[in-house]
């Protein structure tokens, strides 16, 4: 069912759009916000070097260079006025958030994290939307038995927790990012595909749909038509709780298991060096658990707003 | 009821073999890292020679199917979960004492969690939009979004350095036994909760979280409905509408939610106990991953996957028994 | 001699927090190895050393016997001691013989005996520990080494029920000679099938052994193939345990489980709780090394305990749940922590003998080419890590450990060698290094890590950013494999050709005295070397330092064996044998094929606190000193000492 329409009196303009979004969900608005200000530190330089998405550096087929934002390398380390190494220092013009255990800047360390996670995070939930949406509606066609156990089949894949299954992945493999994003990817499938599958059995049984049929439209005509605006909503939820989700495994991973982690700029890592030196120097401790549980709250309400929007019936709270 | 949980029974046993098949199939992809760094971890100075004695333990020179694969099956039910490559003994073995640990942190959190999360969610639903329900959400919120790990640190850390306190140092009442001692000595129970004080309480926040949101979302749906507008009218008391009547109807479905929570519990544990060094199985699982040591954490991963088929299944009945409205669907 | 009041006369003269602060040198050997120094009898020899001070006024305890140890009163024996450790991470095996890891051998000593056993890491004189009187050298190769008569087993129910035949029994010449060959055949007289060779890796000391004799039930003829005069030290080296034949599984060829833990040392095995702690007890018919009536040890037992971070370490300290504090990066925060609570005795800790080393493999390119193993021991800023691992808590280790002071390239040599020296000359080194790496054709350089401790591995990023800034942004530089590796793996890979860790950046256990330190790494027989693709075979590698090598082995006079160290290290170093200070011409470097065959970095050095009540402490750099806690005893009249737990 399309959603519903809203009659209104003028046409809005984008501006106003916003404004009244901002107005009527807070929340959302600052999670949204949250987003944005993460994909923008993600940005870089696009160089003409074209090829297989390889992350974090080229997801999008290009590479990506340094970080606008990020003003030095993530293992780039700094000397004091005294010739030592620059432990600890606090924030300042040279290093807006201090500098760590290493030396290294905060800061750069935790933009470079961000395209990590940004990255990891959209590769791993696209390739399980993208899969999931493929299964579902497999599924849901070839009903019947074989419906039966593919559904018991995306049952026990909803049974392994994310944090498991990158256990069970970097043990088996030396973890690059994208086999951390296929791995995490497994987390999204179930989800997505319950979603379209229901959203394609209920749409299948609609008499207009019958009627299509006889008419002579093609499946593909059907699906765009009628099964995806049903969809959208939904997925919106699952995308951005399931991005929250990827980026607290990661941290966890890198948390639990720094040296299995394939790169040395990422937050879970910030986490599990500046621990032990919380009190003292929180520099680290405040980047990264900041940073993490200011994308996961972003995801989270930027896509219980979005849903809100799109489709009030499904409020959670 | 019966046809119900007959219905469910089969349909969850399916599932657990397709669990156990996942894990089988995820060595069988790429199994050259696992072979490559046990065979390094050998006497054997051949690398080949000692990749071939590995594959052989590991039962991978066989045809995968029907050798390997039946004979996967059959271990598992015979619960030999496969040696250690670093000791060299059952992983069972070990794991039997490792589950008390975790499943007294896990139940411990659970409780942590209902026992929060059941009067905020009332709270916050009865008095919906007032300030305490926007302060309640916003912690609810905080404790989802803010990773249990950091917390858990944070309050070790902080108990540590500002109260002096940390958790003791062994389980037995007497801290330090004067030998010669019983090393079976029975532990104390005041001893042993402190240990667990911190990872159960901020474990249980974190999970309570999430309980919260459903529970609330749940207490307005069914406060809305007809049958409470009625007793509003018969002039029941507050108390008596909300309790005796909203909640054990809202709570039907917070039940399952428990079962789906029970995930982020188990990955929680695996970072609170490291940092605790509680030694349950999410420890054993990142020595595991430490060490090289693929069949301990192949076990570990299959177990908890098998177990929360298993708990979920256990709520598919109890739901059912407790909304009959369930059974037909 | 009082030794508290020693502490407090010290600690009342002015040391400013400023000077203590600005101590760059001063660190932590953290890891707690609280072994205590017994003194039975007097010894003759050079006068008390005075305990030193470092430059942040923070004085360090002599070991050995130069102090008298007080003897606990009637009155104060018993308890447990309890103290932080890594003894409850046991990573490779519990057996005594085949353990590299240094905590776990630590926890052995105090439950196994060893023929001979070392006094004092200044002078590294030793006394005997099994043995009735130090062993009589007959001539250069042959030596008779007795035992006291009436040093058993331990025996306790346990034992009794699991190899009765061990338990309470006498140790006589039999069990020696069962475990000099074990450690000589690498485990095949255990089972020749079956033998875990590879983890014999003290077996090069063992193999200078041609016969052994047993002459009696208490006395043994040892015969060896060339001289050696390390061979005392072997006796008293920290794996030189005395075991019993019944208690090695021989199908397996180990004793790794804890039921076989069974010795004739001052504890008894108690309990081992992964990650948690390990638990000794006290064993009642110690032989007290003769002197039985002193009633040692003197406390009930001891526990190591593992925390994982420095801050819960601290708040069991405070509450005195465990008595020692002491921390390599946190060496500061142990200063803050004397300062709040002035009672408290603290010391700097020597640097340890362990130490942060590359090896190559000599046979492999780009290794092969001298100029490429220069470049990087030029280019390696050995400052910078000891900045980024200890938190500036380090010294600069020579190939002789600075923990072994007398032996080690004096500190004012070192600091002028090119490579370790700072200041204006460290540009003309990085120079040096760009254009050997240039000469040598910019070859790519792969280096694999060790997966503990955990600073090594994380500091492999900086390590590759700080080499390319000075061999250029474009040098292929990589960490391969991604994952660091265990000990084993390594100890495994150095074995094998060249596609496996041709370079290996790792922490290497300490060794004691100069042979363990040279021999099995640079002579062409020698264990450790990775000079060969295939096991050391009889032709030579470098001649010219066999011929120093096998010459340190023979000379009996101390200051000449001491130059002939010197001059070892200078080889190793690059540096001109004839004229000091001078560094050999490339002509002459290109002829020492091991030159730079093993970097030496750096070596953690901690400080350390104590609660008063807590007698007869003092910090050893090596690990392997359990014994000593035989004469540690708890001040029960001590008022620090009210509050603590039982």
């Amino acid at each position: 069912m399309a959603p519903p329409a809203v009659a209104r009196s003028r046409p809005l303009g984008l501006g106003w759009g916003i404004l009244r979004f901002a107005r009527r969900k807070p929340l959302g608005a600052f999670g949204i916000l949250v987003v944005l200000a993460m994909v923008v530190l993600s940005l870089g330089t696009p160089k003409p070097k074209f090829g297989l998405p390889d992350l974090p550096d080229r997801p999008l087929g290009f590479e990506l260079g340094r970080p606008w934002l990020a003003r030095y390398h993530p293992d780039d380390f700094f000397y004091n006025r005294q010739g030592r190494l620059a432990v600890f220092e606090g924030p300042s013009w040279r290093h807006w958030l201090g500098t760590d255990n290493r030396g290294r800047d905060i800061w750069a360390r935790l933009v470079w994290g961000t395209r990590r996670s940004l990255f990891l995070g959209i590769w791993a939930l696209t390739m399980g939307t993208v899969a999931g949406a493929l299964v579902g509606l497999i599924s849901a066609y070839f009903s019947g038995v074989f419906d039966l156990l593919f559904q018991r089949l995306m049952d026990a894949i909803q049974s392994f927790p994310a944090l498991l299954i990158l256990l069970l992945v970097i043990s088996l493999t030396e973890p690059s990012l994208r086999i951390l994003a296929i791995a995490l990817a497994f987390v999204g499938i179930p989800s997505i595909q319950r979603i379209v599958r229901s959203v394609v059995l209920s749409v299948r049984e609609e008499v207009y749909v019958e009627a299509a049929r006889v008419l002579g439209a093609s499946h593909l005509r059907i699906m765009f038509r009628h099964i995806l605006p049903n969809v959208v909503a939904p997925i919106i939820v699952v995308f951005s709780v399931g991005l929250g989700a990827v980026i607290l495994a990661e941290a966890a991973i890198s948390f639990v298991s720094p040296s299995s982690v394939p790169f040395t700029a990422s937050w879970g890592l910030m986490l599990a060096e500046g621990r032990t030196v919380m009190f003292d120097h929180p520099g680290m401790v405040l980047a990264s658990g900041g940073a993490i549980a200011l994308a996961v709250m972003g995801f989270n309400l930027a896509g219980d707003a979005l849903r809100d929007i799109l489709d009030p019936r499904m409020r959670l709270i | 009821m019966q046809a119900y949980i007959l219905r469910r029974v089969l349909l969850n046993g399916i599932v657990l073999l397709l669990v156990a098949t996942l894990v089988f199939v995820a060595l069988r992809i790429d199994s050259d890292n696992v072979v490559q760094l046990a065979a390094q971890g050998t006497q054997i100075t051949d690398i080949e020679e000692a990749k071939r004695a590995i594959k052989r333990t590991l039962g991978l020179d066989r045809p995968v199917f029907p050798d390997q694969y039946f004979d996967y099956l059959g271990d598992l039910l015979r619960l030999d979960l496969g040696t250690s490559f670093r000791t060299r003994t059952s992983v069972m073995s070990e794991l039997k004492q490792r589950i008390g640990p975790s499943l007294e942190l896990g139940l411990l959190q659970l409780m942590v969690a209902l026992l929060v999360a059941i009067p905020v969610g009332v709270i916050s639903a009865v008095r919906q939009d007032r300030w305490i329900d926007y302060l309640l959400r916003f912690v609810a919120i905080f404790f989802l979004g803010v990773p249990v790990f950091v917390l858990a640190v944070f309050a070790l850390l902080g108990a540590a350095r500002y109260l002096g306190w940390s958790p003791p140092l062994t389980t037995y009442r007497d801290p330090f036994p004067i030998p010669p001692f019983d090393t079976s000595a029975p532990e104390d129970l005041w001893v042993n909760l402190q240990i667990m004080a911190i990872p159960a309480v901020v474990g249980g926040l974190a999970t309570g979280a999430i309980i919260m949101r459903f529970l609330r979302s749940q207490m307005l749906e069914v406060l809305r409905q007809d049958y409470i507008r009625t007793a509003w009218a018969k002039g029941l008391r507050e108390r008596v509408i909300i309790v005796r009547h909203a909640l054990k109807n809202a709570l039907i479905p917070v039940i399952t939610v428990i079962g789906l929570v029970l995930g982020t519990v188990v990955s929680g544990n695996v970072v609170l106990e490291s940092i605790f060094l509680i030694p349950g199985m999410g420890l054993y699982a990142v020595e595991g991953v430490r060490q090289n040591d693929y069949p301990v954490v192949q076990a570990i991963v299959l177990l908890v996957a098998l177990f929360l088929v298993f708990v979920n299944l256990v709520v598919d009945v109890i739901y059912a028994w407790l909304d009959p409205r369930i059974r037909y669907a | 001699m009082g030794e508290s009041s020693y502490w407090e006369r010290f600690w009342r003269r002015k040391v400013s927090r400023r000077r203590l602060l600005r101590g760059a040198a001063l660190g932590a050997g953290g890891l707690a190895a609280a072994a205590l120094v017994g003194c039975e009898e007097e010894a003759a020899g050079p006068p008390p050393p005075q305990p030193t001070v470092g430059p942040g006024g923070i004085p360090s305890i002599p070991s050995g016997l130069y102090f008298t140890p007080t003897p606990a009163p009637e009155g104060s024996r018993g308890g447990m001691i309890r103290f932080f450790g890594y003894d409850a991470l046991v990573f490779d095996t519990l057996d005594p013989h085949q353990t590299q890891f240094g905590p776990t051998y630590n926890g052995h000593a105090s439950i196994f005996s060893k023929i001979l056993m070392y006094l004092s890491h200044d002078t590294l004189e030793k006394a005997p520990d099994l043995a009735q009187s130090m062993p009589e050298v007959v001539d250069e190769v042959t030596y008779v080494v007795k035992l006291r008569p009436g040093v058993k087993f331990h025996d306790t129910p346990e034992v009794r029920q699991n190899f009765p035949q061990v338990a309470g029994r006498e140790l006589t010449a039999e069990d020696v000679k069962f475990s000099w060959e074990r450690q000589k055949s690498r485990g095949e007289i255990v089972n020749p099938q079956k033998p875990r060779a590879i983890l014999y890796y003290r077996s090069s000391q063992y193999e200078v052994i041609d016969k052994i004799e047993v002459v009696d039930k208490y006395t043994l003829r040892v015969t060896l193939k060339e001289p050696n005069v390390a061979f005392l030290h072997y006796l008293a080296d920290s794996n030189a345990f005395i075991v019993a034949k019944e208690l090695v599984d021989a199908a397996k060829d180990e004793m790794g489980e804890p039921r076989r833990m069974v010795g004739t040392g001052p504890f008894i095995w108690g309990e081992l709780v992964p990650l948690n702690r390990m638990v000794m007890r006290r064993n009642p018919n110690w032989f007290g090394w003769g002197q039985p009536e002193l009633g040692r040890p003197w406390v009930d037992g001891w526990t190591s305990f593992f925390f994982a971070d420095y801050a819960t370490h601290e708040a069991q300290f405070r509450q005195k749940r465990v008595d020692v504090l002491g921390s390599t990066e946190d060496a500061d925060q142990v200063v803050k922590l004397k300062e709040a609570i002035p009672e408290l005795n603290i010391s700097q800790d020597p640097p340890t003998s362990g130490w942060v080393n590359s090896r190559f493999k000599v046979y492999c390119s780009p290794f092969n080419d001298w100029r490429v193993r220069r470049a990087l021991h030029l280019a390696i800023d050995r400052q910078l890590m000891i900045q980024g691992m200890f938190r500036g808590h380090g010294v600069l280790q020579p190939p002789v450990g600075r923990a072994i002071s007398r032996w080690a390239l004096p500190e004012d040599e070192l600091a002028r060698i090119p490579g370790y020296r700072m200041g204006p000359e460290r540009e003309a080194d990085l120079r040096e290094a760009r254009q050997l790496y240039d000469a040598a054709g910019r070859p790519p350089i792969r280096f694999a890590v060790a997966d503990i401790p955990t600073y090594i591995p994380s500091y492999a990023g900086q390590l590759v950013v700080q080499l390319k800034r000075v061999l250029g942004e474009d040098a292929d530089i990589r960490q391969e494999p991604r994952t660091p590796l265990n000990y084993v793996q390594i100890a495994q890979g150095l074995l094998r050709g060249c596609e496996e860790i041709p370079m290996i950046i790792g922490y290497d256990n300490g060794w004691i005295d100069l042979d363990d330190w040279v021999y099995p790494y640079f002579h062409s027989r020698g264990a450790k070397n990775s000079f060969w693709e295939q096991p050391p075979g009889t032709s030579t590698f470098d001649p010219e330092l066999d011929r120093l090598l096998e010459a340190q082995r023979r000379e009996t006079k101390e200051e000449k064996r001491r130059e002939l160290g010197f001059q070892i290290q200078r080889y190793l170093l690059g540096m001109d044998l004839k004229t000091p200070g001078k560094v050999a011409s490339p002509d002459e470097l290109s002829k020492r094929k091991a030159v730079h065959a093993r970097l030496d970095y750096i070596a953690p050095q901690g400080i350390t606190v104590w609660w008063p009540y807590l007698k007869n402490r003092t910090a050893w750099p090596w690990f392997g000193n359990a014994h000593w806690f035989a004469i540690v005893w708890l001040d029960r009249a001590h008022p620090s000492f009210q509050g603590r737990p039982s």
